[in-house]
């Protein structure tokens, strides 16, 4: 197959979206719809950077990648067209990028990232997050929440209030009791794998450093 | 200074936005504004029917679209107010009859001339929806009290959002106040508790509501049954008053509830 028109990339900078100098415009406008179209919920309010390289735009042409970016539902912050490499190689493992959300995640909609994730707003049943990192939901967990997706059993789940339908860290799952717990009133809570379990207990930030 | 459109929608069949409908456009009209209805369920038309004027019907929404007729032709002015019309939906056509930049010219056009533009969505979150929304300036969002009914409420306030469209209001439709008192059906505030929109109005299940379907008369008509009442509120809230809560359960919950939701 030929080189891809357009390439996305979790970046410490959040996402940005990276033109080939050398691929035709349709192609990119094409391919980026192609890509796109599968992940509809995901990129859902996100703000992506542009990367457009050697590649100088014509006029018109950025209006179009806007409005193909409009359609689902993220937008283009910044066009970079200065030649320049992405930082992300010379990333440390422990400055993972973080994506922070500033809404309600609803029915239906995803959040995946490859890093750790951060949400003002709940997270409602139906609604899904999956991060390689942590997850922090300053809101409350209904739905279902994957931390350390690729493989850290270490990765955390901490919310104002776990409620989740399914909580998953690495490769541990539980899902909520059949019947509805009591109400607990003891402030933020976390999820962390322990033994072989998943426990959810109360947030206690002097306890952290020693988790890990 | 043009019109207001409102979409009326849901996500799951069935929980009362065509009755939602009717009942707030007959309210609003009764109350001095200029109103129009349009049907966009295409293929399942039923606004007109529950409004009692399915024998009227000459020209439908696509012939507007396919230019078979002017818009004024095919407007059907109600029987009890002439400030109330409807236009009604193709019953025969293909669902994808019409395109959602179509719509939108057409909600602009009757937004010229009404102060009121109710559209009553199809269920579901396809071409239908998509087209009921185009034009929208606001969205009601309408559930009963099921776990199921709400989660596709909460995708319809997202997909929502995605299309432009923030802040929605919520009706609750078909309460029953001795379930929800014996725990047996969603309360409220848990609902308002997952979906985080403001509270426009509680709708109590009522056999009225069966009978004046039938017969084409809104309950709207009827301020002596509870769910015509509580319409009616609903319609001095969408005016901007502030109305309390039906109390449903006799216990002030209803009351509560206002604080809890911030409603204006
Ligand atoms: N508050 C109520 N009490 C009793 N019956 C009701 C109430 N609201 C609606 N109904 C009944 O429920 C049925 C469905 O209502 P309606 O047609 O308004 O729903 P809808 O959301 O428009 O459905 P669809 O998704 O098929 O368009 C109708 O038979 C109606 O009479
Ligand atoms: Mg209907």
């Amino acid at each position: 197959m030929a080189r891809e028109a357009v390439v996305f990339k979790g970046t410490r900078h959040g996402i940005t979206i990276q033109i080939d100098e050398d691929a035709q415009f349709q192609q990119v406008l094409t391919e980026l719809r192609e890509k796109l179209d599968p992940a509809r919920d995901f990129f859902l309010g996100a703000s992506v950077k542009l990367v457009t390289g050697r590649r100088s735009l014509a006029t018109g042409e950025q209006e179009a990648l806007m409005e193909v970016a409009k359609e689902y539902g993220l937008t283009l912050t910044e066009v970079d067209d200065e030649p320049r490499e992405l930082p992300e190689s010379q990333e440390e493992p422990s400055h993972e990028p973080t994506l922070l959300v500033r809404r309600t995640i609803r029915s239906g909609q995803r959040i995946h990232y490859p890093g750790h994730v951060v949400i003002l707003g709940d997270v409602n049943p139906g609604a899904e997050v999956v991060a390689a990192g942590d997850i922090v939901i300053l809101g409350t967990l209904r739905g279902m929440a994957h931390a350390g997706a690729s493989g850290d059993e270490n990765a955390l789940v901490i919310g104002l209030h776990l409620e989740p339908t399914q909580l998953r860290i690495a490769g541990f799952i539980c899902r909520s009791p059949d019947e509805k717990p009591p109400l607990r009133h003891g402030g933020p809570e976390m999820a962390c794998v322990q033994g072989d379990v998943i426990v959810i207990r109360t947030y206690d930030a002097g306890q952290l450093s020693g988790l890990k | 200074m043009p019109g207001k459109a409102l979409v009326i929608t849901s996500g799951k069949g069935g929980v009362g936005k065509t009755t939602a409908t009717a009942n707030l456009g007959l309210g609003l009209a009764l109350r001095g504004h200029k109103v129009a209805l349009v049907d966009s369920d295409t293929g399942l038309r039923n606004l007109d029917v529950v409004m009692g004027l399915e024998n009227r019907i000459v020209y439908d929404l696509v012939d507007v679209i396919e230019g078979n007729c002017r818009l004024a032709q095919a407007l059907i002015r109600d029987k009890r107010t002439r400030n109330l019309v409807l236009l009604p939906t193709a019953q025969s056509k293909e669902k994808d009859a019409v395109k959602p930049e179509q719509m939108k010219e057409l909600v602009k056009q009757l937004k010229e001339e009404f102060d009121y533009i109710l559209v009553d969505s199809p269920a579901g979150i396809e071409h239908g929806f998509r087209n009921a929304v185009a034009g929208a300036d606001e969205a009601i969002i309408v559930t009963t009290p099921e776990v199921a009914a709400v989660r596709d409420a909460d995708r319809i306030i997202g997909l929502l959002e995605a299309s432009g469209l923030y802040d929605p209001s919520l009706i609750v439709n078909r309460v029953r106040p001795d379930m929800v008192r014996r725990g047996d059906m969603m309360d409220i505030t848990d609902i308002i508790d997952i979906l985080a929109i403001p509270l426009l109005g509680v709708v109590p299940d009522d056999e009225g509501i069966i009978v004046s379907t039938n017969r084409g008369e809104p309950v709207v008509l009827n301020g002596r049954c509870r769910s015509g009442e509580a319409f009616g509120n609903i319609v001095r809230r969408l005016e901007g008053e502030e109305v309390p809560f039906l109390d449903l359960r006799g216990d002030g919950i209803f009351e509560k509830l206002k604080r809890l939701v911030g409603l204006r």
